[in-house]
């Protein structure tokens, strides 16, 4: 590989109509990374090039950019024959490859981001067993480079029930810090965890390989289960119970088995248009095969 | 032209690493209005983040341990350089800063038991370096002083740089600044100002620092009339050759798993070290490891196309616990496709630090009455040498020391009136906005390369006067020739990063002029600082500070002796 090609996003809000892409030719160097590529644009072709970088080391997370359409960053990202250079998605743009992250900040910002502890202790440094920290040191590591907010379909969607994997990784610092005393799952509930459909786009996005789903979501799900808070964890057994039973989720049995009258009764003209357009039946249709889901369910058992 | 926005606060920080983090919580935490500035973002832009760990006497370590032995070892590695009444006050309190973090969420490494688990950092004569989990040091301390900010609310601007101290009879009201996100200029009004900008190593072509370090309020102090000193200190050590990025890599030299180091190899696959110090090997002090790299260079045992590569070695080392203690380099590498089990690293010599700044007081006070500093910004007071953890110790200490007294001052005096200073604001207004009116020019980052070659090319491991003078000529060629030719390929306002370049290659070229003096003007080696025309330390006629001045458009160099308050060369041993 002698050359490789870039093509880079450029756009200035207060000049341009609308942006467009360069494509620059840039000679390869050995073990080369998308950060060379654009210091490399920056310092020869062209010098109004923007972008943010800083400790080079995947340290600081500044340089979060979208490389062929994997969101990444710059520093590690190892330079491609051909290369798409995009700013991270939905987000305002700044300028080229800079993006106004203020949102995500706020978002940060309203789950209590710091350590809360109703009495500090009676000696300084207390006891600390490395142990009980297995599950939130990796946590700590989060450079906040929103390579996962970018990933993450569901951020994506732009929808602000779900304040994006970053937020729920700084709530689950705190929240699994043996040492916090404050009740994170409001902040939880509004930062709508339960809305991360288990993609693992943002666990493959993390630059320090951080295991979003199993060390973030599914604790904050654990704790808020073991907080007794019933409704929401009655829900989750149930549905689990069905897909066993019948290989499908039929809603009526779920909602029989959920919901208090009130609710039933509320729903009830909802339901029986859906019964008569045959969205849903009565009985417990089971798939074929449904067998294998009991075997996979007592592997899955036998493992845990 | 375009209109100037104002603000007004108590106590002014500009720079967000561990030293301005940590006045901006002090100022606010002491009654204070504080207005956080810095050029980049909260927690991402800073030395500090790529540090490894600091260190404190405390519960923890050697229970023979004590104060006057750190201070021992501090005023020792510092060449005798050290201002000592500040080193005792940083030792001091160390421990309180150390112990802090943990409040702020941080979580030192811990045994088995739970207890503080303390190792040996090089040059310290007892284990009492501090590090969290996977050597995160820098990485935790930023991101805790961060959410200790965002508990707070403590207000912010991010994306200015700070371009102009405002004088008015002798003090400082205030800072001029170029909010490069909105190309709008700044005049901020301030009881008292804390410098924390950080050093200047952007000086040299290639730095373990990261790239904002152009020593912006040092250059900004400097031009206002504050002393600086300590600006011929500049420490060396060795990165990976490539890829050029990877280049800001530090390779630790001064380590040990188990009893093992990494050994320094030569294009003939030689251990360097054997040849220079076979009693300390790769243990040798950083100085002699840089002075023994640079001269295996010289004499032609370097590799690579240039002749400058030389070769770390951790083929032998046990690989997990090489991982666990060197991770960013080794991370890297693998990154690379470079097996460390297998095989060499190529590396080439670097800068790691710049120890000049900002001269101050035990009350972080600089020359100028209101105006403080802490952090890198300030001329190293453990001298011209350091132990592990004496960087972020320094800010951290110093850091809290500048936010509370600058709030003492602060909320004894009323907010001075702009008026008398309206000229100050309009000419630096003119010199902020000329590159970016200028029609056409010279590139910044030409000039920028120009400045970095001139200063890898004569200010180096090892000195004299010719290469200095040499060196010296070229800055204020750069000076005369090229910046008054600045211009930048667009004109835009808006996030341009050429018109802070231009900014920031003025500060540099200021800096450089001062290096390059004050090095000629050391006539003696002393540690990492060494001369081939003056091999020889000279504690008789060099006990002494470089303080550096601007007096009437002059530069001004004055020797102030050391004050050996609590101990003298020699009585250490």
């Amino acid at each position: 590989m002698e050359e490789v090609t870039a093509k880079v996003f450029r756009y200035d809000p207060t000049a341009d109509g609308a942006h467009r892409y360069e494509t620059y030719e840039i000679p390869y160097e050995k073990g080369m990374r998308v950060l060379g590529v654009l210091l490399y644009i920056q310092e020869n072709i062209d010098t109004s090039l923007a972008f943010r970088y800083s400790c080079r080391r995947r340290r600081c997370g500044s340089c979060g950019v979208v490389v062929n359409g994997k969101p990444g960053l710059a520093c590690m990202e190892e330079a491609k024959k051909e290369m798409v250079i995009e700013p991270l998605p939905n987000l305002p743009i700044i300028r080229d490859l800079v993006v106004e992250t203020e949102e995500y900040e706020e978002r940060i910002q309203n789950i209590s981001p710091y350590l809360v502890r109703r009495k500090q202790p009676e000696q300084e440094p207390e006891k600390l067993l490395p142990r009980n920290f297995a599950t939130v040191r990796p946590l700590n590591q989060c450079i906040e480079c929103f390579s996962c907010m970018g990933a993450c379909p569901v951020n994506g969607i732009n929808w602000k029930d779900f304040s994006g994997p970053t937020t729920l990784v700084q709530l689950a610092r705190r929240l699994l810090d043996p040492r916090d005393d404050m009740d994170r799952i409001p902040d939880a509930l509004r930062a709508g965890f339960v809305h991360c459909v288990a993609c693992y786009s943002c666990v493959n996005a993390c630059p320090v390989e951080i295991g979003v789903l199993e060390g973030v979501i599914e604790n904050i799900r654990k704790t808020y289960i073991e907080n007794e808070r019933v409704g929401y964890a009655k829900y989750n057994k149930t549905w689990k119970d069905i897909v066993v039973e019948n290989g499908i989720v039929n809603p009526f049995i779920l909602m029989r088995r959920t919901s208090n009258i009130n609710s039933l009764l509320s729903n009830m003209l909802t339901g029986i248009k859906f019964i008569l357009k045959g969205k849903i039946s009565l009985g417990s249709k089971r798939i074929p095969n449904h067998e294998e889901i009991r075997i996979i369910q007592k592997v899955i058992g036998e493992k845990r | 032209m375009t209109d100037v926005t104002y603000k007004e606060t108590d106590v002014l920080v500009i720079g967000g690493g561990l030293a301005g983090m940590r006045a901006a919580i002090e100022a606010h935490d002491n009654g204070a209005a504080a207005l956080l500035t810095l050029k980049g973002k909260l927690g991402k832009m800073n030395a500090g983040i790529c540090s490894y760990h600091c260190a404190a006497v405390g519960p923890w370590g050697d229970p023979d341990d004590t104060k006057e032995l750190h201070l021992k070892d501090v005023i020792e590695a510092g060449g005798y350089l050290a201002d000592q009444e500040l080193c005792k006050i940083m030792i001091e309190e160390l421990i309180d800063r150390v112990l802090e973090f943990e409040k702020y969420g941080l979580m030192w490494d811990r045994d088995s038991k739970g207890k503080v688990d303390a190792y040996l950092g090089a040059g310290h004569s007892k284990p009492r370096t501090l590090s969290t989990w996977m050597r995160q040091g820098g990485v935790d301390m930023i991101h805790s002083l961060r959410s200790e900010i965002r508990r707070r609310k403590i207000p912010l601007i991010e994306d200015i740089m700070a371009t102009r101290l405002l004088m008015n009879a002798g003090e400082v009201i205030g800072v001029t600044a170029l909010d490069y996100l909105n190309g709008i200029f700044m005049c901020i009004k301030a009881k008292s100002v804390v410098i924390a900008t950080g050093s200047h190593h952007q000086t040299f072509p290639v730095s373990t620092a990261p790239p904002e370090g152009t020593g912006d309020g040092v250059a900004m102090a400097y031009r206002a009339g504050a002393e600086i000193m300590n600006m011929e200190f500049v420490l060396f050590v060795s990165t990976p050759a490539y890829p050029r990025t990877f280049r800001g890599t530090l390779v630790p030299t001064l380590f040990k798993v188990g009893d093992e180091t990494l050994h320094l190899l030569n294009a003939r696959g030689e251990r360097i070290m054997e040849r220079y110090d076979p009693e300390h090997l790769e243990m040798a002090t950083k100085d002699v490891i840089a002075r023994s790299l640079q001269n295996e260079i010289r004499e032609g045992r370097g590799g690579g196309e240039e002749g400058d590569t030389l070769y770390a070695d951790l083929r032998h080392l046990p690989y997990e616990a090489a991982r666990q203690k060197l991770t960013d380099l080794v991370f890297c590498m693998e990154k690379v496709g470079i097996d460390i089990r297998k095989e060499l690293i190529p590396i080439r010599p670097a800068t790691h630090e710049t120890l000049g700044g900002i001269r101050i007081n035990k009350r972080c006070e600089s020359s100028l009455a209101g105006l403080y500093a802490a952090g890198s910004a300030v001329g190293a007071i453990y001298g011209n040498d350091g132990i592990p953890g004496r960087g972020t110790g320094h800010a951290l200490v110093f850091g809290k020391r500048a936010g509370e007294n600058a709030v003492q001052r602060a909320l004894q005096m009323d907010m001075v009136s702009i008026e008398n200073v309206m000229g100050q604001v309009d000419d630096e207004k003119k010199r902020v906005f000329r590159p970016v009116e200028r029609k056409s020019g010279i590139r910044p980052i030409m000039v920028l390369r120009d400045l970095q070659q001139t200063v890898g090319k004569y200010f180096r491991v090892v000195n004299n006067e010719r290469d200095l003078k040499e060196g010296l000529k070229e800055i204020l060629r750069l000076r005369e020739e090229k910046l008054p030719n600045i211009s930048l390929s667009s004109n835009t306002k808006r996030f341009n990063l050429e018109w802070l370049k231009a900014l920031e290659v003025e500060n540099l070229i200021d800096i450089a002029e001062i290096m390059f003096r004050t090095a000629m003007m050391r006539k003696e080696s002393r540690g990492m600082f060494v001369r081939d025309d003056y091999p020889e330390r000279d504690d008789k006629n060099w006990l002494k500070h470089i303080v550096v001045k601007k007096q009437n458009d002059e530069m001004r160099l004055m020797a102030v002796p050391v004050e050996l308050i609590h101990m003298k060369p020699g009585e250490g041993d």
